[in-house]
């Protein structure tokens, strides 16, 4: 379609800049580390990464409680010696369930835009490599997915396959794959045309080995940008399902669960509602920062 | 003011004592002056405006204000009672046979159009009912359609006998062997049945459908050019409003005409947004949530807002399932025989769902209010009361058995699962089976199978939702494995009726008229899979004798089915079909400028069309 | 052009049929399959009776694609039910004597178990099993409350997005620049359910200032045909832009960071592109180069941006409809799937498949329209 061909060409033209060689990397990542902007936001998503990743051993000893560990007579606490953040309307403590909640939200962004990365890029590679009919049949299927607002999709799916987390990184992943797909087909298609490839395919490499060794290097660029930009998209669409009672079960605490909680409370316990938006944003803000960062560090024409 | 009657049973005759306090005040004032009566609806559009075939509690808020009722309740004492407002019944009485009943209609009523109502408008709304071509729900009052299907209800014949007299054969049905009914055996709670059918102008209705009555499907929003209610001509703006007008001539009213101009449900997304608009004054009247009770009494108190509190006419529970969820039976079998229906790994066993009651603790659930710098605690905030079994003898139930709530003490709890065997062999923090009733009565290889089930429960209620959570965390604490999931509550239902879960949290509103049988929840007769509320398949000969008993008691005399229904209860308690949770406390808030709101425990709008919402 | 405008018209054919076997697919894997298409929740404890009377009646042994097809082109084109012709005749006399005793209310329910479909190519989805009233209608009265919302944040979106990104790229490094980048990203990153809540808090019910909530202020009028009516029948919209302010803002923050953003990076392109570099070597003012060369060359491929805008908005929808009671498709939506009403979910997708598909032609035809360098 005109549109999607327009689109992609003006991404490659975005990327077709790119000097395929060792100085490219050397370049962006001098580049990356004058940005501080983008070294700041690295630095808090890989604290609240590594809080996340670290919860248990955090809540055992450092907070001393457990993410559901409830004292009923000890509800909407404001922040205090024992709970530093307060407590929640079970009684359960706060900060705790906000490590935890980070791992939970961060986890399911994390693993579904891998597993919707892995279907984009693979398949991304293989249609635009091979074109055809291949391309014009998947062409036509993301055509269609795309003209449904994904969101109705997610909604109708989650209903059917009920609320666990696991559920909801395969909903996310098989249903975000589409825009990554067609960045990594639009660049598979210009690459498969350069000297390079073809020089390859002359001597002989396998098609195999030309889409794993040759093109996929070239378009690493594109994946990590689209990884970041889409974790924190789908840490806000967590957020939202969670909204329409379409989220995971509220004794596992995410922070899209967790804000949607406490919206009921939020005259008695602000502190509650405060948390749980302000780490979503500032996770979200950071992402989005990274992805820019590296945009610009890998894309010599947008920076001068 | 109120035009209301009392009437007492004596013996096996009724005595009807009238007591008719002249009818309201002089006319000062016009109808329809009284300004708009606005409520938030959480919920969404209707989806009927027809009384036979709605469905829903926002179709019935409609409707039921259109339409009159054969028998209609008393507000204050919560039973049908003859000679109510809105209501058909004059008086009524029984054969000797205790199943035969006369009613006699009030000869003073007409629709809108000057119509007379009359026994035709009930016949004929029974006779679309019956003939099973509808999607109605009501079928469940007869015993048989018209097609000779058994409904499970007890009105099995009604006749007209003049304009204003109707002859009813209602009771318990006795069925052959080809279904046909053999015998009706009297029962206390036959009569209320009657009243699930509305009843409908039938001079429009038959001029509208004739005898094709599943065209009513076709046609769910038909409304009549004629009603009888205190408001009338439905409006609907989809995912805005609902809005009916006050009826000019309606004369059956509390004040003997309509006061407000318009009631309106106005759609709100959800309880806060719905609180915040009621603090705005965009609504009338609201039903104030469970945890804004505190905030909200002081409130009232600066700010003049008039509130008014009771028990809630229903419980929350957990509902142990305690037969086999891998194969669930119907209780009974065609001939009316116990099937077996195997037992629930965990809860079919009795001591387990007694210690269930040992290491809940439900009174931290319902925790308690604020008092000076002490914040209120638990989820309920003191606003709640301990459902203690089925009628408890808070709210409005006659029955009080009298019996304590089973104490909180997890190392009883745990003695007594090692009675039953469940205990941590293994010293993993977990209770494994040893010897436990599945492992010797069914499956020796259970034997070392942790404790575990699923429980339950609706998402979207708060409370539930809370208890659910604080019921997973205190059985963990004894080593009990509880898989916890909130689902929507049409799932739930679902799954619940399918007889194949463990454990589910849920409520149940007793309704009105008020009745203390509880054979619809615990008898084999009412366990259906997919259809029964008896879905924990809880079943005991003596509650069932008990239940036959004291709804056949002669002249239904109120006391001593009261002493019976308190043995009934002692059974429930003692068996624990169910983990009885908690009553909430139900706070009613009206606007300061609302005059005669006067709410009654159950009734809260009993007395909406005298309501006037003064101007600022 | 016309033949351009042809061709993808016809290439948006495959995309339609793709969405509705899509739902198709949705419906029939459904828990409870097609059955529960039809109201009957738990097909496994209804009677064996009564399921194969269904399935006979409805004709569900058939093939799937037998199915599909009388699904999407009706049951008198790929077979005509047994009973369908009393049912027709009785319905029509019906209707002739019921207009006589029915009040004025305009509101028309339908069946669920209506044998006779036209099929949905001929706009028959159905009966909703919630509502009982057919989903065609269910969507219409809901289509406009959307499309008004829609079509201001777009309006909202452009007008505010394309000026300050062309004036962040003409200022580049400069405050504003910086100001309005950080908040497009801010605006971005918060949980629009959340900015949404706070705002009504903040501006509704705090400070007074704005509606809380609905599209219009509540009222029931006579309307001209004697019919009754609600405020949006009758207010026109600029007399209740209030209303639509607080939505609008949150469903339009993504649009604004995303236009302007992309205006920002497009207009820095064409500034350094050799032409504009060019006329101001021959020493046309910055400002007119500006206005008449770079911001009209930047703006062409933002037409591009109208189809994916707008299943943006319709989705985001759902969310801020849901929050501030805006009568839309958006809730109409996570009510159906709430409530698994099955028509009203599949009538809700294709629609709101075939107005994307609508908007990525226009916004391609637009695109032609303005870029010289296309031609057909």
């Amino acid at each position: 379609m005109a549109s999607d061909a327009t689109i992609a060409k003006l991404e490659m033209e975005e990327l077709d800049q790119h000097v395929q060689s060792r100085s490219h990397w050397q370049r962006a990542m001098y580049q990356l580390s004058h940005d501080y902007l983008t070294l700041l936001a690295l630095g808090v998503v890989v604290l609240l990464t590594l809080l996340a990743i670290f919860a248990p051993q955090i809540s055992t000893y450092v907070t001393g409680y457990r993410f559901d560990e409830e004292n009923l007579s000890r509800t909407f606490s404001p922040p205090s010696y024992e709970h530093a953040l307060g407590t929640d309307e079970q009684g359960r403590d706060h900060l705790t369930r906000l490590i935890w909640g980070g791992q939970v939200s961060l986890g399911i962004a994390f693993f579904a835009s891998i597993l919707s990365l892995t279907i984009g890029v693979t398949l991304g590679l293989f249609t635009g490599y091979y074109g055809g009919i291949v391309d014009d049949v998947m062409m036509w299927f993301i055509t269609t997915l795309n003209s449904i607002p994904s969101l109705f999709l997610l909604l109708i799916i989650s209903s059917v396959l009920g609320p666990s987390p696991v559920n909801l990184i395969l909903v996310l992943g098989f249903l975000g794959w589409t825009g990554t797909m067609r960045l990594v087909r639009g660049e598979t298609f210009t690459l498969r045309e350069r000297e390079f490839i073809v020089a390859a395919r002359a001597m002989g490499a396998s098609n195999a080995r030309i889409m794993a060794s040759h093109i996929l290097p070239n378009i690493i660029s594109i994946v990590i940008i689209t990884l970041a930009i889409d974790i924190g998209v789908l840490i806000l669409v967590e957020s939202g399902l969670s909204f329409l009672g379409f989220g995971i079960p509220s004794f596992i605490p995410s922070w899209g669960n967790m804000l949607t909680n406490a919206q009921a409370y939020f005259q008695r316990a602000p502190h509650l509602v405060v948390m749980p938006g302000l780490l979503i944003t500032i996770t979200v803000l950071c992402l989005y920062v990274i992805g820019d960062g590296l945009r610009d560090a890998f894309d010599p024409t947008v920076n001068d | 003011m109120k035009r209301f009657t009392h009437f007492l049973m004596v013996g096996a005759l009724l005595t009807l004592v009238m007591a008719l306090v002249g009818p309201a005040a002089a006319q000062d004032a016009e109808p329809n002056t009284g300004g708009v009566v606005i409520e938030g609806n959480i919920g969404s559009d209707p989806s009927s405006f027809n009384p036979l075939i709605g469905n829903d509690t926002t179709s019935s808020d409609i409707y039921g204000k259109m339409y009159p009722d054969i028998i209609a309740i008393n507000p204050e004492t919560l039973r049908s009672e003859p000679m109510q407002l809105g209501g058909l019944a004059e008086s009524w009485e029984y054969d000797e046979s205790g199943t035969v009943l006369t009613l006699y209609l009030r000869q003073d009523l007409v629709w809108s159009d000057g119509t007379p109502i009359t026994a035709d408008d009930w016949i004929w709304a029974a006779d679309a009912v019956r003939s099973g071509e509808t999607s109605s729900p009501r079928t469940s009052a007869f015993t048989t359609l018209a097609d000779g299907t058994q409904a499970g209800g007890f009105v099995d014949s009604y006749e007209k006998i003049d304009d204003f007299t109707i002859e009813f054969v209602l009771g318990q049905p006795i069925f052959d062997d080809e279904g046909n009914v053999t015998e009706i055996t009297p029962n206390c709670t036959a009569i209320d049945s009657i009243a699930d059918v509305a009843v409908v102008p039938s001079h429009l209705y038959d001029a509208a459908f004739g005898m094709d009555y599943a065209a009513m499907d076709s046609d769910p929003f038909f409304v009549p050019t004629a009603t009888f209610g205190p408001f009338t001509d439905p409006f609907f703006e989809a995912g805005v409003q609902v809005s009916m007008l006050g009826a000019p001539e309606y004369s059956d009213a509390v004040l003997g005409y309509v006061s407000p101009s318009e009631y309106v449900q106005l759609i709100v997304p959800d309880t806060t947004v719905e609180y915040e608009r009621f603090l705005a004054g965009e609504l009338t009247f609201i039903g104030v949530s469970a945890d804004r009770q505190n905030d909200f009494r002081e409130l009232a108190a600066e700010e003049g807002y008039q509130v008014f509190e009771s028990p809630q006419n229903g419980y929350t529970y957990v509902g142990w399932n305690v037969a086999d969820p891998a194969n669930p039976q119907p209780g009974l079998d065609e001939n009316g025989q116990l099937i077996d229906q195997g037992i629930h790994p965990v809860f079919g066993d009795v001591l387990v769902r007694q210690a269930m009651a040992y290491a809940i603790d439900t009174t931290s659930m319902i925790g308690t209010r604020p008092d000076g710098d002490t914040p209120a605690s638990g989820i309920l905030e003191g606003n709640g009361y301990q459902a203690v079994t089925h009628n408890s003898g808070e709210g409005v139930t006659f029955v009080d058995p009298g019996l304590d709530p089973y104490p909180f003490d997890q190392e009883k709890a745990l003695e007594m699962l090692a009675e039953a065997g469940w205990s941590d062999q293994d010293g993993d923090g977990q209770l494994e089976c040893n010897d436990c009733l599945y492992a010797r009565e069914v499956d020796p290889d259970y034997n070392g199978t942790p404790m575990s089930f699923s429980l339950t429960t609706n998402a979207g209620n708060d409370v539930r939702e809370r208890v659910g959570q604080t019921i997973r965390e205190q059985l963990g604490q004894i080593g009990i494995t509880v898989e916890y999931e909130a689902i929507d509550f049409g799932a739930l239902v679902d799954l619940l009726l399918s007889q194949t879960h463990d454990a589910i949290i849920i409520g149940w509103s007793l309704g009105l008229p008020f009745d203390p049988d509880g054979r619809w929840a615990f008898s084999a007769e009412s366990d259906i899979p997919g259809a029964g509320f008896a879905f924990t398949s809880y079943n005991n000969e003596e509650l069932n004798d008990l239940w036959q008993e004291a709804t056949t008691v002669p002249g239904c005399d109120p006391e001593a089915r009261v002493e019976l229904y308190q043995q009934a209860m002692q059974i429930l308690y003692e068996d624990q079909p169910y983990l009885w949770l908690v009553i909430n406390n139900v706070m009613a808030a009206a606007q300061p400028n609302v005059e005669n709101w006067d709410p009654l425990p159950a009734a809260n709008l009993w007395n909406m069309d005298a309501w006037r919402v003064l101007e600022d | 052009m016309t033949r351009h405008i042809i061709r993808r018209l016809l290439q948006a054919i495959p995309t339609l049929i793709g969405v509705t076997l899509l739902s198709y697919m949705i419906m029939s894997f459904a828990p409870g399959g097609p059955l529960s298409f039809l109201g009957i929740a738990n097909p496994q404890e209804t009677s064996a009776d009564v399921v194969a009377d269904l399935e006979q009646k409805f004709g569900l042994s058939d093939p799937w694609y037998i199915q599909y097809g009388r699904w999407l082109i009706g049951t008198d084109i790929i077979f005509r039910l047994p009973q369908s012709e009393t049912a027709a005749t009785q319905d029509d006399a019906a209707t002739t004597t019921r207009s006589t005793a029915r009040t004025s209310n305009s509101v028309q329910g339908c069946s669920v178990l209506a044998t006779e479909r036209q099929g949905i190519l001929r706009g028959d989805f159905g009966c909703s099993f919630k509502w009982r009233r057919p989903v065609v209608d269910l969507i219409a009265e809901r289509l406009p409350a959307t499309m008004e919302l829609g079509i201001a944040t777009l309006f909202v979106a452009l007008f505010l997005g394309v000026p300050i990104g062309l004036f962040a790229a003409v200022t580049r490094g400069s405050l504003f620049d910086n100001f309005t980048r950080v908040f497009a990203v801010v605006g971005n990153a918060v949980p629009s359910f959340w900015m949404g809540l706070m705002l009504l808090l903040l501006f509704a019910f705090t400070l007074d200032i704005l509606p809380s909530g609905g599209r219009c202020e509540r009222m029931r009028v006579r309307l001209e045909d004697g019919s009754s009516g609600g405020c949006a029948d009758v207010v026109p919209i600029y007399n209740r832009l209030e209303y639509l302010i607080l939505p609008v803002f949150v469903l339009s923050l993504s649009g604004i960071a995303g236009y302007s953003r992309y205006m920002r990076t497009s207009m820095l392109d064409t500034i350094n592109s050799d032409y504009v570099r060019t006329a101001r070597a021959k020493g046309l003012t910055s400002r007119s180069v500006w206005l008449n060369h770079a911001a009209r060359n930047a703006l062409i491929p933002l037409a591009t941006f109208l189809g994916p805008a707008l299943v943006g908005v319709i989705g985001g929808a759902a969310i801020t409809e849901t929050i501030f009671s805006w009568p839309g498709l958006g809730r109409l939506i996570v009510e159906a799937v709430t409530n698994r009403d099955y028509p009203v979910i599949m009538a809700s997708v294709i629609i709101s498949a075939l107005l994307t598909v609508i908007a990525y032609i226009i916004s391609d035809v637009l695109y032609a329209l303005f870029d010289p360098r296309i031609r057909f």
